[in-house]
């Protein structure tokens, strides 16, 4: 899924060899982390929504919609909570 | 572009037309022969090792050496290396006149794909992504801006070097509908194993179609908007074309239907608004070394303005 269409291009992910984009911010250790995107508490819910329509939840943000439905959003937030544990 | 090197059968080992049909049966005949060999060498060792006195005697005597040393591998070596050339003697037959012509350019780290008419004069411009009609045979012509590249894409035929101040002329035909990826195979720099490309194939109607839609789209003036100014101020405009604005830069890709195009960055990357932002914000970290500045002192709005602008040329 994320290879499929490559959030990679934006963000360093645990798991994902290439590509390393730094536009946005890495992606490792999201299981840790306090707030997503620095605007919501960090729960497998806000994390999956966030994914599935960034700017729908944080207007203004460089972070585009991606092509992705809700059920593949919720996947792709479990994989990163899941990866950044190893 | 992944999918010209990985899948099942190997894209060399499954011919999509009638210029790729030999590069099979040699890869065939290759693997066979190299099969014979070793195994002939590995029963020889074991005689060496292992077999009756006799043999052995034999196997060291200078008849052998004489056979097995000098007369076979010239015999053999020689008839392979006629029946290969007659093989791939037809890969070099030019195509019929009045065939579709296309020139395929190799720069650093990218193809320029010009869609040429009978006289050779380009009639559209675009990047990494070839589309053709299936059933037919196509004259590619093989140019490079820089450095030697090699265009290969292992479905529709074989190799062949795009050279410095040359000509190379190669033909392709792919004879089932499709999406065929395309790799550069001659090492030519830094992000050369980020260079590829996707030849499409069409039904020969559904071609006309995407014709006559791509020609469309380079007629159309394009919509003046905030993304457009930006993209003339930021310096985008002196390295990209977009057809009929003052954007006439030649270094990068003609971007008049980027937003058509499947890939993005030399066939890597999917084409997605993410992918596109991703790639115009920070290029550098998805392809160390390419050709274009990381445009990360961009306000975010403006990138979005200029994503957004993009995506409206297709
Ligand atoms: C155009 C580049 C781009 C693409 C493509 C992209 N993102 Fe983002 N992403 C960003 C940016 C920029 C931020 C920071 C957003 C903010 O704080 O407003 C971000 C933030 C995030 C965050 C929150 C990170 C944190 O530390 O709080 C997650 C999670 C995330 N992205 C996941 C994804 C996933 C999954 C995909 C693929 C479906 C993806 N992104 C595609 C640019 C992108
Ligand atoms: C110094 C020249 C230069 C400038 C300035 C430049 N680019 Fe590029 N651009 C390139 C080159 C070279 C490539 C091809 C890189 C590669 O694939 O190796 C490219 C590729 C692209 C692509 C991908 C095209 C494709 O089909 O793969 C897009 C989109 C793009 N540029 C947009 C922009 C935008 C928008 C700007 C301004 C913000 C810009 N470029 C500024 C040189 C430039
Ligand atoms: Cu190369």
């Amino acid at each position: 899924m994320i290879e499929r269409v490559q959030c990679g291009s934006c963000h360093v992910i645990p798991g994902v060899d290439w590509p390393k984009g730094r536009l946005g911010p890495s992606l490792d250790g999201m299981d840790q982390q306090g707030l997503v995107a620095g605007t919501f508490p960090n729960t497998p819910q806000n994390l999956a929504a966030f994914i599935r329509n960034a700017p729908a939840v944080k207007p203004g943000t460089v972070m585009p919609a991606m092509p992705i439905d809700d059920r593949e959003a919720r996947d792709v937030a479990q994989y990163l909570i899941e990866e950044s544990k190893r | 572009m992944t999918e010209a090197l990985f899948g099942w059968p190997p894209p060399v080992l499954d011919p999509m037309g009638p210029y790729a049909e030999p590069v099979r049966t040699v890869a065939w005949a290759l693997s066979g022969m190299g099969a014979l060999v070793t195994t002939l060498v590995v029963a020889a060792l074991f005689v060496a090792w292992r077999g009756p006195p006799v043999w052995r005697a034999r196997l060291g005597g200078q008849t052998s050496i004489l056979v097995f040393g000098v007369a076979l591998p010239a015999v053999v070596l020689a008839a392979l290396l006629i029946w290969g050339l007659m093989l791939t003697a037809k890969l070099d037959r030019p195509a019929a006149d009045g065939a579709m012509r296309v020139r395929v350019t190799g720069e650093m780290w990218w193809f320029r794909v010009q869609y040429l008419d009978p006289q050779g004069r380009v009639i559209a411009e675009d990047a990494n992504e070839l589309h053709i009609p299936t059933g037919q045979p196509v004259a590619i012509e093989l140019a490079s801006a820089d450095v030697i590249h090699s265009f290969w894409v292992p479905h529709l035929s074989g190799k062949k070097d795009m050279i410095p101040g040359r000509t190379n002329r190669l033909t392709v035909q792919a004879d089932r509908i499709g999406r065929y990826g395309g790799v550069c195979a001659e090492y030519c720099g830094r992000a050369h194993a980020l260079m590829g490309m996707v030849v499409i194939a069409h039904a020969p109607d559904e071609f006309g179609r995407w014709w006559g839609a791509r020609r469309a789209a380079a007629a159309t003036p394009k919509p003046d908007s905030a993304g457009f100014a930006l993209f003339t101020d930021s310096g985008c405009a002196a390295c990209h074309t977009v057809d009929g604005t003052r954007a006439v830069g030649r270094t990068g890709p003609n971007l008049t239907n980027v937003a058509a195009r499947q890939t993005l960055g030399g066939g890597i990357l999917p084409n997605n608004r993410g992918t596109m932002t991703g790639w115009v914000g920070h290029s550098q970290s998805i392809k160390p070394g390419n050709r274009m500045p990381n445009y990360d002192r961009l306000e975010p709005r403006q990138l979005q303005d200029i994503v957004t602008y993009l995506e409206t040329l297709k």
